[in-house]
């Protein structure tokens, strides 16, 4: 059975080597490439179209050109997670629009 | 426009060891005993480094491999990413051998990748003298710019770290001109469909150089139809199933969002269920059925069988 990797190296460099060892692993975020990023943006779309359609019926739609314009992948998850509490169509446009005069 | 280089690099060694030193350190390559595998320390190395000598300017990997008359000796492997050199780098070759010699009681055998563009810069020695007294260290060392006059035996070539080595080179030679970036990545990815490699490896491939090889947003598009088309052409849909995974993952995060305004948080009881459905379809009518109002049981329903 090996040691842990920790065990034993504190004598000589300090803990503080160690924690970057941890922050290296933890930083690890695996790279994603445009097609999928492009697929996944897809996805979230139809689950924005249902989820309007859930809560204002077809006339939720008429935002879905909107939001096909969106390409950042964060801004699309916001829209679900404002999607799943109650909002007016007006108060979720303002997620990617500023407030109309 | 900006390249990002050093990250690709490390997952290219990760993944392509041995296919890398045979590609640039062929006489180290052979007197390797892969029989026996090799291992990569990548916790070993981290304990030698300090925090304020990390970066995305340099890659280092360091592996356990055994030689033919049976001596297990480390292999670090350095890779220099930045575009501009870096006058510490021959320092650096030194201390880091020097730092795992004296740490693990191990022999260690430093490699170098310059993957710069200037020609003369060709450093393979540090050397030190006070006082009378010598130190230092001679290391391998390949300039990935001496590959640009072979670019057509590493397109002709079965091995995969040859690929990486081109998206590079083709990544120097396109910056600041994103429709030739364009076309050689495109090219470079058709390629791959074309060399005989197993489907693993064309996604691997394909990641790393898009990875390599970053496009502006409208040639990012033309680039992906491109991808389309060869695969078409091919047969080989490849890319498209991790494609396809994606697409699920975002209908997915739809479908969990819905199950929340249906049914609070209780409904994502049924995620770990719908993760698993990889019928695209079949996502689309969980979709479709949460838009009316239904059950839990009704929604199960669309994949599995009433319980009795």
């Amino acid at each position: 059975m090996a040691a842990k990797p920790h065990a034993g190296h504190a004598f000589e460099h300090g803990a503080f080597l160690l924690d970057v060892a941890k922050i290296q692993e933890e930083k690890h975020m695996p790279y994603v490439t445009s097609i999928e990023r492009v697929a996944e943006r897809r996805g979230m779309r139809a689950g924005i179209a249902s989820l309007l359609r859930k809560s204002f019926g077809e006339v939720g739609l008429v935002l879905m050109p909107e939001i096909e314009e969106i390409h950042d992948g964060e801004k699309l998850r916001e829209i679900l997670k404002a999607l799943e509490t109650t909002v007016t169509l007006d108060e979720l446009r303002r997620l990617w629009a500023p407030p109309s005069a | 426009m900006t390249a990002d280089y050093d990250s690709p690099w490390k997952e290219g060694l990760d993944i392509y060891f041995e296919p890398f030193l045979a590609l640039l350190f062929p006489e180290a390559h052979a007197g390797i005993d892969w029989s026996r595998g090799f291992e990569s320390l990548d916790k070993e190395f981290q304990q030698v480094v300090r925090e304020a000598e990390l970066g995305r300017r340099f890659v280092d990997k360091l592996f356990k491999v055994w030689v033919r008359d049976g001596s297990e000796y480390w292999i670090l492997i350095h890779i220099e990413v930045q575009t501009t050199h870096d006058g510490k780098f021959p320092e650096r070759m030194y201390v880091y051998n020097y730092r795992i010699f004296d740490r693990y009681n191990k022999p260690v055998a430093s490699f170098a990748v310059l993957a710069d563009d200037d020609p003369n810069w060709r450093p393979s020695e540090f050397r030190q003298s006070v006082l009378g007294c010598e130190t230092g260290i001679r290391f391998p060392m390949v300039k990935l710019l001496d590959f640009a006059a072979h670019e057509a035996e590493l397109t002709a070539s079965s091995n995969p770290f040859a690929t990486l080595v081109l998206a590079h080179l083709q990544a120097l030679r396109t910056r600041g001109d994103p429709a030739a970036r364009q076309a050689s990545k495109t090219g470079l990815v058709r390629s791959l469909f074309e060399r005989g490699f197993s489907a693993k490896d064309v996604r691997e491939l394909f990641r790393l150089i898009d990875w390599i090889m970053v496009l502006p947003s409208g040639l990012e598009k033309v680039f992906q139809q491109d991808v389309a088309k060869i695969q078409e052409e091919k047969h080989m849909p490849y890319v498209t199933s991790i494609e396809r995974v994606a697409e699920r993952r975002g209908m997915c995060a739809g479908i969990a969002s819905l199950l929340k305004v249906h049914f609070g948080e209780q409904g994502l009881v049924l995620m770990p269920e719908i993760e698993e459905i990889h019928d695209g379809e079949k996502l689309r009518e969980i979709l479709k059925a949460l838009e009316t109002k239904v059950t839990l049981d009704e929604v199960r329903r669309i994949w599995a069988p009433p319980s009795a």
